[in-house]
């Protein structure tokens, strides 16, 4: 039953369209707290890391956006369970991919379709 | 009847994108709550047919605000579901071990975010647990 004449990839395209800047807000967080793990709170800003990942991941694949949203879920896998301290190739690897999901926030538009990023995860 | 669908998660765009979907593709009513206290005083107010409960979420998580939620008499045999950006296995299994109906990943597809709950709830057939394996 589709009460609305406007196709929900179209509705749902909008809807990105308001909350494209906080989430490209969130994912620059991502990116300083990476930045901040080897500063001197590096366990919090680790800790901010994999929130900030697991959030992205949660969102942005239902959000339309497939490429940043493999990206996040990518940085969700790579973070989850990683205990402090992380060993210094992970975080470098992590501040690759959260440059990587800032760029793709920066030019990605709406997906022709709200569809999760990663087909291994059930709908 | 139109079912009712209470949809819990801390993250408002998560929120906004199930409403159009369970709203526009399921033909559902649909109430958000952004945490335990809004969930509960929502499902005091009228019991919803079926609960969409994030897992993590800060302060009160979803296992316990399932707990919660239990404990209102009306809200004993509503169907419940998980979701989460957490799919390992185990943490799957641990959590369709609790009291709910299933467990369905994020992201998740809106165009089949509906019938993905009603094959959940076992409303379309035999209930199932997305991603348990």
């Amino acid at each position: 039953v589709n009460a609305s004449p406007q196709p929900l990839d179209t509705v749902i395209a909008a809807l990105w369209e308001r909350l494209a800047p906080e989430q490209r807000a969130t994912a620059e967080r991502l990116l300083v707290a990476v930045a901040d793990v080897d500063g001197p709170h590096g366990d919090g800003a680790w800790q901010e890391v994999r929130e900030l990942a697991h959030r992205l991941a949660g969102s942005l694949g239902s959000l339309g956006q497939r490429e940043a949203g493999a990206i996040a879920v990518e940085l969700e896998e790579r973070t989850a369970g990683v205990a402090w301290p992380p060993a210094a190739e992970v975080v470098a690897e992590v501040h690759v991919r959260a440059a990587a999901l800032c760029e793709a926030l920066t030019t990605e538009r709406p997906a022709s379709g709200a569809t999760p990023s990663d087909p291994r995860r059930p709908a | 009847m139109t079912p009712t669908v209470l949809m819990v998660d801390d993250d408002h765009g998560i929120r906004e994108v199930a409403r159009l979907a369970l709203e526009r593709v399921g033909g559902w009513r649909v109430r958000t709550a952004a945490d335990a206290e809004e969930a509960v005083a929502s499902a005091t107010a009228e019991a919803p047919d079926v609960v969409l409960l994030d897992v993590m979420m800060p302060g009160t998580d979803g296992p316990s605000t399932l707990a919660r939620l239990r404990a209102l008499p009306a809200m004993r045999d509503v169907p419940v579901v998980f979701l989460t950006a957490k799919l390992q296995p185990e943490e799957v299994t641990r959590l369709a071990a609790l009291d709910v109906a299933g467990v369905l990943g994020k992201p998740f597809d809106a165009m089949t975010l509906a019938a993905d709950v009603r094959r959940t709830v076992g409303w379309d057939g035999p209930p199932s647990v997305a991603g348990a394996s």
